[in-house]
């Protein structure tokens, strides 16, 4: 087994390099999707600021308790005056489904079906004969790996049907409306955490770069000659001439 | 090379936290949808009761004002939290009663309230600037002394009528206006957002808040 692992033909070596090379570029696009994703919401807490700016420059709010309070306050009334219009499409999509059932006294209608539902407007493949697999050659002929793949079999081309007309409106409704109910949830999540990064930051008492030994010496003095003092010409001070 | 393989690293990461991150959301997206109803109905129960549920805080209403009162009066904008001038504080010189019956001295730009007035160039002695003759008292002597007195008596006569002419009802509503203009204090808007727009209390102020300037406080 080791030993016919070891004799990897030319073919063999390049399908481990193309898999290699699959798999690093597809974390490679997961990481920059998942950077896109921090970019964005790092963009939509910032928008925070201009709603919360007035009363901190005006000292309103000087303590981070109340900062806190007041942020999220504001963040959920933004939340809710943000995620009407989604919620009104995804709710007017419901009521078309329910006003085509009332309609066809179909109460159990399958929006996804490729009779009369959003299904007929798609291509649908049958997965059910479909394999995929890698084997190892144990024969020291031909290459070590052998692929074996039977590709799905396409059952149904899209057609418009007239009678799925619910499901043609219910489904892109409910679809835009809940990414965009999504999208909101995501910057409330953004702003949660701007709250908490600021509520940290704007009343910060840092004293990381305050030494008092070093103020109190500067203060005084020390080691140096007093600012308003008398020199003569040779540059001596004239107190200590006397 | 080396950004591809951080690139990869952080894929790694980002596949290890996803399951996490999408608890997240869905924890956020239910509450946010309870939030949403519970907000609803007080919409309507304040709709209900003459108000609505408006983005402004009595904060924000707060800081407002605070601002609103800094703005006309304040050549430096050390303030204390209810608005008032600090009083152990030499520096500080707002008078908020003024605000609201300000000079001409009153600053027209919100740069100006902060960071004191903007010194403009003196005229030259030997100008004579004509904006001048309004405001120009009798006694208060004249930059015209070398002229002889006999020319003086007649010149100010032609002034004075030049006054009275200028003072028919039309151009005495004109001067009004403009001393109007200038008495008034600098309306101050916060800086507008995408979710004051969507307010429907605030559109309908619209007008209103476009008066407003933008402020930026360089010192705070």
């Amino acid at each position: 087994m080791f030993a016919s692992l070891i004799k990897l033909t030319e073919s063999d070596k390049r399908l481990l390099i193309a898999i290699l090379l699959v798999f690093i570029l597809l974390f490679v696009i997961i990481g920059l999707i998942g950077y896109l994703i921090v970019r964005i919401m790092k963009w939509q807490g910032r928008r925070l600021d201009s709603g919360v700016s007035d009363v901190v420059y005006s000292r309103v709010i000087t303590d981070k308790k109340a900062f806190s309070r007041y942020a999220h306050k504001k963040n959920w009334i933004i939340f809710y005056k943000a995620a009407r219009i989604p919620v009104i499409i995804m709710l007017v999509s419901g009521i078309i489904l329910l006003v085509r059932n009332l309609v066809y006294h179909d109460f159990s209608y399958d929006v996804f079906n490729k009779d009369d539902g959003f299904a007929s407007i798609l291509f649908l493949w049958n997965f059910d004969s479909t394999s995929f697999s890698i084997s190892i050659n144990t024969l020291s002929e031909g290459n070590l790996f052998d692929i074996n793949f039977i590709p799905p079999v396409l059952v149904h081309e899209p057609k418009f049907v007239l009678d799925a007309w619910g499901s043609y409106l219910f489904i892109p409704g409910m679809a835009v409306g809940g990414l965009w109910y999504l999208w909101c949830v995501q910057s409330l999540i953004s702003r949660t955490l701007r709250i908490k990064k600021l509520s940290e930051s704007i009343f910060d008492k840092n004293l990381d770069n305050f030494n008092q030994n070093a103020q109190l010496m500067s203060s005084l003095n020390v080691g140096q000659r007093p600012l308003n003092s008398d020199t003569n010409k040779d540059g001596e001070n004239k107190s200590l001439g006397s | 090379m080396d950004s591809i393989f951080k690139s990869f690293g952080k894929g790694l990461l980002y596949v290890l936290v996803l399951p996490f991150f999408l608890l997240v959301i869905s924890g956020y997206a239910v509450a946010g949808m309870l939030a949403f109803i519970f907000l609803f109905f007080k919409s309507i129960i304040l709709f209900f009761c003459g108000r609505s549920l408006n983005i402004e805080l009595p904060e924000d209403k707060k800081a407002k004002q605070i601002i609103q009162n800094a703005i006309p009066t304040s050549p430096n904008p050390v303030i204390n939290q209810d608005g008032e001038a600090r009083k152990d504080d030499p520096k500080a010189t707002i008078n908020i009663k003024a605000s609201n019956s300000s000079s001409a001295s009153s600053p027209k730009s919100v740069e100006e309230a902060c960071f004191g007035p903007k010194e403009e160039p003196k005229p030259k002695e030997n100008e004579i600037d004509d904006s001048l003759f309004f405001d120009m008292a009798e006694d208060e002597p004249s930059i015209d002394e070398k002229r002889e007195p006999q020319n003086i008596i007649t010149e100010k006569k032609e002034m004075k009528d030049d006054g009275l002419q200028a003072k028919t009802p039309v151009n005495q509503k004109v001067e009004d206006d403009r001393v109007q203009d200038i008495v008034s204090p600098v309306k101050y808007s916060p800086k507008q957002t995408k979710f004051h727009e969507m307010d429907d209390e605030i559109g309908e102020n619209s007008s209103e808040s476009k008066k407003g300037v933008d402020i930026h406080f360089k010192d705070f």
